[in-house]
């Protein structure tokens, strides 16, 4: 194993501390809704500034990597991602909390993120220059082609009606064109709120779409929030091991999906799990469970989200470009450290890379029993806390939390805004999801596609430009077999009965 | 006897909101350059033609999706009001005192139990532990620059 010799540096007690510091400060505040993972690294980077440099990475990497899985717990016990990588989690982890089973959602959410960190973090110490190579591989077209992908899963979130989660997908896409052009300036859809100039902040349309409609139904009537159908003991860990080792090949397919989408720069956790989360739902025997409280569709999520932190550093290791937002911050923080990201950097200051990446392995596994006590705290804390107290609880936390993002009033009235016009939309009966898909994917697809288009009519053939790369190829046939496996397998099956 | 499928009229008044807002986000995009205007001119026809394909699918064969949750009127109205106030109102009369009053009145709508002096003060407490907390983390913890107006 690379670098196996400085696992002990790994393992002194001062990065052990750091580790399990991290893990709990990121895990609370990636829990906040409004809290990202990207400001639990940026908020408590400067407590690392006078600490060694494997130390300080360690600290950080267990920062965030504890704050991706953290955002599962609002995501489950109050259907708000905490973070926009745990949108996903909500589509089966809410349902599975309402229907009592809240506990187990956090359990297998606990187990999928240490898998999944894992096995980013196995990715990071064994192959980490060949695929920093394969990221520079990625252009403007394949982002396009990938934000499509991401698209196609907005076929599975329509609740009853492709129809009407297509018409609430256009509805996010448009929502994502508002304000300056990222290309050609344009000022679009504005007009006298010049606050809308940079356009909608995405953690404040989660909070605003996912959580106040929330709130609204919560306070018109006395029923409880969550219920427990079962007074089960312990942290039902042996039933959620069970489900996992049954979805081991999920959880694999899902955690390597995670670490090459971390690896792609500006894709993030929030594309790596709707991708894994429709790959989980396209190969599934029931694919019709998935969105009604499926253990798997949390396990997709929550192991690829945490795969992208291993695959993040990546790029941000080897080429000196950050895969995610957090390892932009870390990447500032290392350059204050005096560390010269690039290529040599496993080679001349192999002491510092590997000694982190033991560090964030060790941060990982610690990330189980220090999740387990958290999310069984926050279960059981959400389930007795009476409704007087957990709706102005919750009403504050989505206040503060979508100030918090840019310090801007702005944005909190945008999040009040779009959560009064997302729960219209839900009685009419267009859900959330589709529209927080297109919101979030219509601007790397825009974007993706205009700078592709540009590159192809420079060449003379724009439409060669999306169709003849292989990477595109190889993403088209994706996209093509997620929509069409599903009717594939119905007509398949169908023949199947009629031939018995 | 069976009953006749109803139709989704909530549905179908939905597409035809987005039919409009399609054709308003159609007329706006002349505005833009041509790479500025073909995204959201493709994406509002998209629209527009999903939603007539659901009206057309919904009166030729109605089925229509389960009934939103039912509940109290005025209490969800009060809940927006109380947000959209505590929204507007942070950088005028301050962050903490903004966030005690709005607090406290979303505290009230929501409890369906009788008041009694046991639960006020044990809403009190809860309240103030969870505004003061959070407060407490967000300003000094996280340095995050909270809004101060007439009051705190």
């Amino acid at each position: 194993m690379p670098g196996f010799e400085f696992l002990l540096d790994a393992l002194t007690p001062l990065n052990l501390l750091l580790a399990v510091f991290g893990v709990v400060a990121g895990t609370i505040i990636g829990a906040l809704p409004g809290l990202t993972a990207t400001m639990a690294v940026a908020v408590l980077v400067p407590f690392t500034f006078g600490m060694k440099p494997d130390s300080a990475l360690i600290a950080m990497g267990a920062i965030y990597t504890g704050a991706i899985y953290g955002g599962a717990y609002s995501a489950v016990l109050l259907n708000t991602p905490g973070t926009p990588s745990a949108i996903a989690t909500t589509f089966d982890g809410y349902p599975m909390a309402r229907r009592g089973d809240g506990d187990l959602a956090i359990t297998l959410a606990c187990l999928a993120s240490v898998v999944g960190g894992l096995v980013g973090a196995a990715f990071l110490l064994m192959l980490a220059p060949p695929l920093a190579r394969f990221a520079l591989a990625f252009g403007p077209v394949e982002y396009f082609w990938l934000a499509v992908f991401g698209l196609t899963l907005i076929a599975s979130l329509s609740e009853g009606s492709v129809l009407r989660g297509m018409i609430g997908g256009c509805i996010g896409l448009l929502l994502g064109t508002i304000g300056v052009a990222e290309v050609g300036g344009d000022i679009r859809y504005v007009g006298e709120f010049k606050a809308l100039l940079g356009g909608l902040d995405v953690v404040a349309a989660l909070i605003g779409l996912y959580c106040v409609p929330v709130l609204i139904d919560m306070v018109a009537t006395p029923d409880p929030h969550l219920k427990l159908t079962q007074q089960v003991a312990g942290f039902r860990l042996k039933e959620a091991t069970r489900i996992a080792w049954r979805s081991r090949f999920n959880l694999a397919r899902s955690s390597v999906i995670g670490t090459v989408v971390g690896i792609l720069p500006g894709a993030g956790g929030s594309i790596a799990s709707l991708v894994s989360y429709s790959e989980a739902r396209r190969v599934a025997k029931h694919p019709e469970r998935f969105g009604t409280g499926e253990p798997d569709g949390v396990l997709a999520t929550e192991s690829s989200n945490n795969a992208t932190v291993g695959g993040g550093f990546i790029p941000t290791l080897v080429l000196g470009i950050p895969g995610t937002p957090p390892d932009a911050v870390i990447l500032g923080a290392l350059l204050v450290q005096g560390i010269r990201t690039g290529p040599t950097l496993f080679s001349d200051q192999s002491q510092i890379v590997y000694t982190f990446i033991y560090g964030l392995i060790i941060a990982t596994v610690l990330m189980l029993p220090i999740g387990l006590v958290i999310g069984r705290y926050a279960f059981k804390s959400i389930v007795a806390i009476p409704k007087a107290v957990l709706v102005p609880s919750v009403a504050f936390l989505t206040i503060i939390g979508s100030y918090a993002v840019h310090n801007n009033l702005h944005e909190v009235q945008q999040m009040v805004a779009l959560g009064v016009f997302g729960w219209v939309a839900g009685r009419l009966g267009f859900t959330a999801s589709p529209i927080v898909l297109g919101l979030i994917l219509g601007t790397i697809a825009e974007s993706g596609f205009v700078r592709g288009y540009l590159i192809g009519e420079a060449r003379g053939q724009p439409a060669a430009e999306f169709f003849t790369r292989p990477l595109s190829m190889a993403i088209i046939a994706f996209i093509v077999l997620s929509l069409f496996y599903p009717l594939l397998m119905t007509r398949l099956r169908a023949k199947g009965v009629r031939d018995d | 006897m069976t009953e006749a499928p109803r139709r989704d009229v909530r549905g179908i008044l939905g597409a035809a909101v987005a039919i409009a807002a399609g054709a308003l986000a159609w007329y706006h995009a002349k505005e833009f350059s041509a790479m500025g205007s073909v995204f959201p001119r493709t994406v509002a026809a998209a629209m527009m033609i999903f939603a007539i394909v659901y009206i057309v699918v919904s009166v030729l064969r109605p089925s229509a999706p389960a009934a939103p949750p039912r509940g109290s009127a005025w209490r969800r109205v009060a809940l927006v009001a109380i947000l959209a106030a505590w929204s507007v109102l942070l950088e005028k009369v301050g962050f903490l005192a903004t966030s005690i009053a709005c607090f406290t009145a979303i505290l009230v709508i929501a409890n369906y139990d009788r008041w009694t002096p046991r639960s006020a003060a044990t809403y009190a407490v809860a309240g103030a532990a969870v505004v003061g907390g959070l407060y407490a983390i967000f300003r000094f913890v996280l340095q995050v620059p909270l809004p101060e107006g007439l009051l705190l």
